[in-house]
């Protein structure tokens, strides 16, 4: 009967709805610092073999083709887009961006993955410790942590694309602080996403490969930038008309298929 | 009368089977590489020539009339879907009658799905994570440090130097392949296929891009039409033929 049609087409709904609330997600951080986009990827379901290919008809022909039906959609699994953000410039001297691949490696609780997590967001703060801290989350520390000492004023700090942090005061002393660490991966899609701009490392993203900026195809420091969103709000709004459309046309399936069934149903004359 | 009610019965189950397919088309307007399959019907002939009964003087009449109707083979529309562009460099296309060949539980199956990912082992792999395989049917190493791209013939380039090719089988004779779900489709003979840009038809592979579904909405919404109405004529015959018969028992020979 139709409720084949009626499966395929609430499969589709389902997996389309998937596709809007990843679209909305991404719209709503069209202006989050650093934020990826993520699409979702669909693929078929089984097909229902009616009749197997290469069997003999009542002539005894053999078949070249069999008959089958597809059984609908479902979302294989979404997928970050990595593509870099546009830089924007903030003026203040602890925003940096990564230009290339790559993430800065904080530390978080240690109940979160293996207390590592990774941001491309980087908002520097000073905090009551007078460590550098990433702005997103709860103000997570960077490592290997970055102490800037107390005589120290944050105004007074440069970064160079090749990540060291230089403290020039007033006085003319300098000061060097440190470097800022890039981490790479083998397979960044796999990465586990945290919320707050956070990733975590997974058995398929590999462990973090640590490099110096410039270094192995990681990325360059940018002081002064702010990495803004990938979101290409255009875009998501053309995806997210397709996908109500594609919605409306799934719920005609599911129009017709009961229909059809009252149709047979009604059959039988009282 | 009642070999008539028997075939708009296999008239409400043909369209029943159309309607299913198209649903499972327009459930598929959105995944990357589906091809629409086609329901097609045919004429059946009485079960008298379906058994290779010659002629009788019984069934000269009802031959005439014919069996019904039977479900062709299904077959799908090979006809390319759109391309759109991604920012992804190992989403990729094929222009051209081409399929990617990917290992799925020890098979080789093919597929114009694109949406290929290294892994942390630097595979090539599908988004199911079934092995890319190149031109002779292996799974596909890369340098997981690299990140790759993919030129117009299918050779995958890390560090300026090529170390894979795609394979990329050009398929003349669509009939013969199967769908297998999860935009795989089967062959009898993977290896004895030419590689696409190998023999007379041109084609190249596309990088940043994956081909929509063949799926044309307005197309489909129709057939779904014809096929819902086809049914209800059917249905409607099925009511009169009842209604007919209904008389026949009650009301003739009736003794006034």
């Amino acid at each position: 009967m139709a409720t084949m049609a009626l499966n395929s087409a609430a499969t589709a709904m389902t997996a389309i709805s998937t596709k809007i609330d990843v679209i909305a997600n991404n719209l709503a951080n069209a202006e989050t610092t650093a934020f990826k986009s993520s699409r979702v990827n669909f693929e078929e379901l089984y097909y229902q073999k009616l009749r197997q290919p290469g069997t003999t008809t009542g002539a005894g022909e053999i078949s070249p083709n069999g008959e089958f039906v597809g059984l609908g959609v479902k979302v294989t699994n979404t997928q970050l887009n990595l593509e870099q953000g546009p830089l924007e410039q903030t003026g203040k001297p602890l925003d940096v961006a990564i230009t290339g691949a790559g993430f800065f490696q904080v530390k978080t609780l240690p109940t979160v993955g293996n207390g590592l997590a990774y941001t491309r967001n980087g908002n520097m703060q000073v905090n009551v410790n007078r460590e550098l801290v990433i702005g997103a989350g709860d103000g997570y520390r960077f490592d290997p942590s970055i102490t800037v000492p107390s005589d120290i004023n944050p105004e007074d700090i440069s970064i160079s694309q090749d990540g060291n942090i230089v403290a020039t005061q007033a006085n003319g002393t300098v000061t060097n602080l440190g470097q800022l660490k890039i981490f790479t991966f083998i397979n960044p899609q796999g990465l586990n996403l945290l919320g707050g701009s956070l990733y975590q490392a997974t058995e398929a993203s590999g462990p973090s490969q640590e490099n110096l900026p410039g270094e192995n195809g990681a990325g360059q420091i940018q002081q002064s930038m702010l990495e803004a969103s990938n979101v290409d709000p255009t875009k998501e709004l053309v995806m997210l008309i397709k996908a109500q459309r594609a919605f409306e046309l799934n719920s005609q399936s599911i129009q017709t298929a009961d229909q059809t069934m009252q149709t047979v149903t009604n059959l039988r004359r009282g | 009368m009642i070999y008539g009610m028997y075939r708009s019965a296999t008239g409400v189950m043909t369209s029943t089977h159309r309607m299913n397919t198209i649903a499972n088309n327009l459930a598929n307007s959105s995944t990357v590489g589906f091809k629409r399959d086609l329901a097609a019907t045919m004429e059946r002939r009485t079960a008298a020539a379906e058994r290779g009964l010659g002629p009788t003087a019984s069934n000269a009449m009802l031959e005439r009339i014919g069996g019904g109707t039977l479900l062709m083979p299904t077959r799908f529309d090979n006809s390319t879907g759109g391309m759109e562009k991604t920012p992804n460099p190992l989403d990729l296309a094929i222009d051209g009658n081409g399929f990617f060949a990917v290992r799925q539980n020890g098979q080789t199956r093919l597929t114009r799905n694109g949406q290929f990912q290294m892994n942390q082992e630097g595979k090539l792999v599908t988004v199911d994570g079934n092995p890319v395989l190149d031109v002779e049917l292996k799974p596909i190493q890369l340098d997981p440090r690299i990140v790759p791209s993919v030129d117009t013939t299918g050779a995958i380039v890390q560090g300026g130097s090529v170390v894979a090719r795609l394979a990329v089988k050009q398929v003349d004779d669509t009939n013969s392949l199967h769908k297998e779900g999860m935009t795989l489709f089967s062959h009898p003979a993977v290896a004895g296929l030419m590689q696409l840009g190998n023999g007379k038809a041109p084609g190249r592979v596309l990088s940043n891009s994956l081909e929509q579904a063949n799926v044309d909405p307005t197309l489909e919404l129709t057939q779904l039409m014809a096929a819902q109405r086809e049914l209800e004529a059917n249905a409607n015959m099925i009511k009169t033929q009842d209604a007919m018969l209904g008389r026949l028992v009650t009301e003739v020979g009736k003794i006034s």
